[in-house]
């Protein structure tokens, strides 16, 4: 008897914990999932709700609407602002189309269904308000985003500006676009184009950096071997890896030069030998604490940015690549708008975001704002050393095409070769030197030299963007 | 012995749970009932009726003496066997959603494996209580009761009903260890029981996709995840205090069976996190009454039916609910006392009568 007691005892034991399990996940699922749940595109009742809600606004950072929903003879309608210079960035919001962009990250906020607390509901239900979404402040500068789109005339890539010391989304370009407003209309054409203008290219667009990811590079052996500053490299025009020859640009001649003149004219033999002398999985770090391999932190779906580690990248020679950006290295050009943003930021870590705050029906106000990082990614001395040497790629260097008389632009171009014909523009850079206020990253696809294609677009986007903060 | 009152706990919960059952039956399934049959309280009727009816049955065998029921041990597994058969031949067994599972005339129809629920219960706890020590022995001991449910669970997977067959299954191991069944065997009759089970899974082709698609009910959202989807989203919709009694959306259509298996969900959505946890901590209750019951129980029959029935009803709390939160395979599984059952309710409030007879000759100390 006394034995059918315990073993009932201990059938009771399982059957509780089972129980707390239950009560545990029901706590988990309501406090976290649940949200996730609540906003995914393929919940109906959000469509439902579509139709009932007053779908919220969608601000620049100056407080001029970019999305927003008026009537138009009795039926609700999306009005857009801005043309197909934000039409990759905003999205679209449509019951056959589905949604994109913000349209679609903000979803549950546009509509008001993201709102948890009991007595806000009630608080709306009272007013009368319940019936309405909440409004996005973007931290996007409508101005500055027509600009970028205009400068690209057409041509296929991207543009990411950032505030270095916060992370603020200034522009994210990304041509050719759409517009949003007659996406519906257009979208049998859309779809199909070659050039893929439904595409976000600056947060989707995976791109060899190039020789813009010579800033990492130097980043790493300046941390780790500090006294390659005061050294002499020679160049005979090429390095042999393993067997296999990788040659310099057409910028110098054969010689021996030192850390400031490989970097302004681009050198890839040299930035190999610097690259080889720091330790394989130190340089790899370095890549990762820029934001390569990472999971994305940001606001809005970035796509990640890879350097791939052994296994994956065999021998030698795919390492001494990834030292000059080509390799299997992929970044989009928001993570190489970041590292810019880092070299400028004093070495701090800096992570972009989109949307500054959302404001509720009534009228309360959420910040989306992260907290400034304080973690140093590089030291600040090694920073400011980098920052000087970008400074000389603008005056005197392969940069030349982004100079502004007046302001010291800090800059690193890149050619990425890769296989779909001529090699990627790239310009990365950030000004004023001594007290930064823009960061960027601009690419244009199969244009060649990043300096003389990318560059002009950095300097018109910088020069715009200084020049409306002084006004 | 003498006679004392019963646990009104176990009482008063179980006639709250049903209570609360019959609002909820009425709430999930109006918008069907008047869909399908032009009465919106076409579900709640039957309910109402069914409970009645399983009211007068708790009643009875709360005052009727459990160890009486020893007698008809011999008719009670006759009549089991019998309906199990009976409800295979066409004609008699009728097929419902490709499933032979009801036996009956007019309204008036009820599930074998309901009975056979039961039935298994106080079969294993005569046989149990006679057995004695000899249950140490494999050959005497365990293997008879091993094919006793062997052929049960092949006659009710034959219908097919799945849900039931895992039911009794677990519940016939528990019954064998709280018996005195060896532990080695125990762990070699769990071993081949799951065994079975996966071979019986992998056999055809839409019970293996249907029972992997709890893991990942995004992979196929508009096919085999798409019960378990709408449920979360029910779930999803209620947070902390739900959308209000009789709100639910996610019983329009976009649930299946949204009065029966799925009534948890409409749960969640219309009382939220609150109306959820009220439920759990009342079966939680229920439980915990139901096995002190069971360790008082005087003799070793009591003991095991209380102890069977009692983890009757929690096993088929903590499936429905596991279905509906996407934490195992999607199976038929109503919630005890809530879910609109018919018969099934009347058959359980009467295992209820029998657990409440049991706590009047209970001593408590």
């Amino acid at each position: 008897m006394d034995k059918l007691k315990r073993n009932i005892k201990l059938i009771f034991v399982v059957f509780s914990v089972l129980f707390i399990s239950l009560i545990l996940y029901l706590t988990y699922f309501t406090a976290v999932e649940r949200e996730q749940l609540i906003k995914s595109s393929y919940n109906r009742r959000l469509w439902e709700q579509e139709e009932k809600v007053m779908r919220g606004t969608i601000y620049d950072s100056k407080g001029r609407p970019l999305a927003e929903t008026g009537f138009e003879g009795g039926t609700k309608r999306r009005i857009y602002n801005g043309g197909k210079a934000i039409g990759p960035l905003i999205g679209y919001s449509d019951r056959v189309l589905g949604r994109a962009g913000i349209e679609n990250v903000f979803n549950g906020e546009l509509l008001g269904v993201s709102e948890q607390d009991p007595v806000t509901l009630l608080r709306q239900k009272i007013l009368g308000v319940s019936e309405q979404g909440s409004d996005v402040y973007l931290t996007i500068d409508l101005d500055l985003q027509k600009t970028a789109y205009d400068l690209f005339q057409g041509r296929k890539g991207a543009l990411v500006a950032l505030e270095p010391q916060t992370g603020r989304i200034l522009a994210l370009v990304s041509s050719p676009g759409y517009d949003p407003s007659t996406v519906k209309q257009d979208w049998e054409k859309l779809s199909k184009d070659e050039n893929k203008p439904l595409i976000n290219r600056a947060t989707q667009g995976l791109y060899p950096p190039g020789s813009a990811f010579k800033i990492i590079t130097l980043a790493g052996a300046l941390t780790y071997n500090p006294e390659i500053e005061y050294e002499k490299f020679y160049t005979p025009g090429y390095i042999k890896v393993s067997g296999s020859i990788i040659r310099d640009g057409q910028h110098l001649w054969p010689g021996e030069y030192d850390l400031n003149t490989a970097f302004r004219y681009s050198s890839n033999t040299v930035f190999i030998q610097i690259g080889q002398r720091v330790e394989r999985e130190k340089m790899i770090e370095m890549a990762e604490a820029f934001g390569f391999n990472a999971s994305n932190k940001s606001d809005i779906p970035i796509a990640k940015s890879t350097f791939p580690r052994p296994p994956v990248i065999g021998g030698d020679v795919e390492m001494a690549e990834s030292f000059i950006g080509q390799g299997r290295i992929l970044s989009t050009p928001v993570q190489m708008a970041q590292v810019a943003a880092i070299i400028a930021n004093d070495g701090k870590m800096v992570t972009p975001y989109i949307a500054q705050k959302i404001v509720s029906p009534l009228g309360t106000e959420i910040s989306k704002a992260p907290k400034a990082s304080t973690t140093q990614v590089v030291s600040s001395e090694v920073a400011r050393k980098i920052k000087a040497l970008m400074v000389d790629v603008v005056k005197s260097g392969t940069g030349t095409a982004a100079a502004i008389s007046g302001i010291e632009v800090a800059g690193k171009t890149g050619s990425a070769e890769n296989p779909h014909g001529q090699a990627h523009a790239w310009f990365v850079g950030f000004a004023p030197a001594e007290n930064p206020k823009i960061a960027v990253a601009v690419v244009v696809e199969n244009a060649g030299s990043g300096g003389s294609v990318a560059g002009p677009i950095a300097r018109g986007v910088i020069s715009k963007y200084l020049s409306d903060i002084t006004r | 012995m003498s006679r004392r009152p019963p646990d009104f706990a176990i009482l008063f919960t179980v006639l709250i749970l049903v209570c609360f059952g019959m609002i909820m039956v009425f709430s999930s399934s109006s918008v069907r009932a008047y869909y399908f049959y032009n009465d919106s309280f076409y579900f709640f009727k039957r309910q109402l009726a069914w409970s009645i009816l399983g009211f007068i049955a708790m009643i009875f065998f709360m005052n009727y003496d459990y160890w009486k029921i020893k007698k008809y041990e011999k008719l009670i597994v006759f009549v089991m066997l019998l309906l199990l058969v009976l409800v295979l031949i066409p004609g008699i067994g009728k097929k419902v959603n490709e499933a032979r599972r009801w036996i009956g005339i007019g309204a008036l129809t009820i599930q074998p494996s309901e009975i056979a629920k039961l039935g298994m219960i106080i079969y294993l706890s005569c046989g149990l209580e006679r057995k004695g020590v000899k249950v140490q022995s494999f050959f005497g001991g365990v293997l008879p009761f091993l094919l006793v449910m062997g052929v049960v669970c092949a006659l009710i997977l034959k219908e097919p009903h799945l849900s039931a067959t895992v039911l009794i299954g677990i519940t016939t191991l528990i019954l064998l260890f709280v018996g005195g069944a060896k532990m080695t065997h125990m762990i070699g009759m769990g071993a081949c029981g799951f065994v079975l089970a996966l071979m019986l899974a992998i056999s055809k082709p839409y019970r293996l996709k249907r029972l992997l698609s709890f893991l990942d009910p995004w992979a196929n959202p508009s096919e085999e995840g798409y019960h378990i989807i709408q449920s979360l989203y029910a779930l999803g919709s209620g947070g902390l205090i739900g959308v209000g009694i009789g709100q639910s959306r996610q019983k329009f259509f976009y649930l299946p069976e949204p009065q029966t298996d799925f009534i948890f969900s409409v749960i969640g959505e219309e009382l939220g996190f609150i109306g959820a946890a009220f439920v759990i901590i009342m079966f939680m209750f229920f439980i915990w009454r139901g096995y002190r019951t069971a360790m008082a129980a005087p003799d070793v029959f009591g003991k095991l039916m209380a102890t069977g029935i009692t983890s009757l009803i929690a096993l088929q709390f903590l499936i429905n609910v596991a279905v509906v939160t996407a934490s195992v395979p999607v199976t038929g599984m109503p919630l005890p006392f809530i879910s609109y059952g018919g018969s099934s309710l009347t058959i359980t409030m009467s295992q209820i009568g029998i657990l409440l007879n049991i706590s009047r000759y209970a001593e408590v100390k």
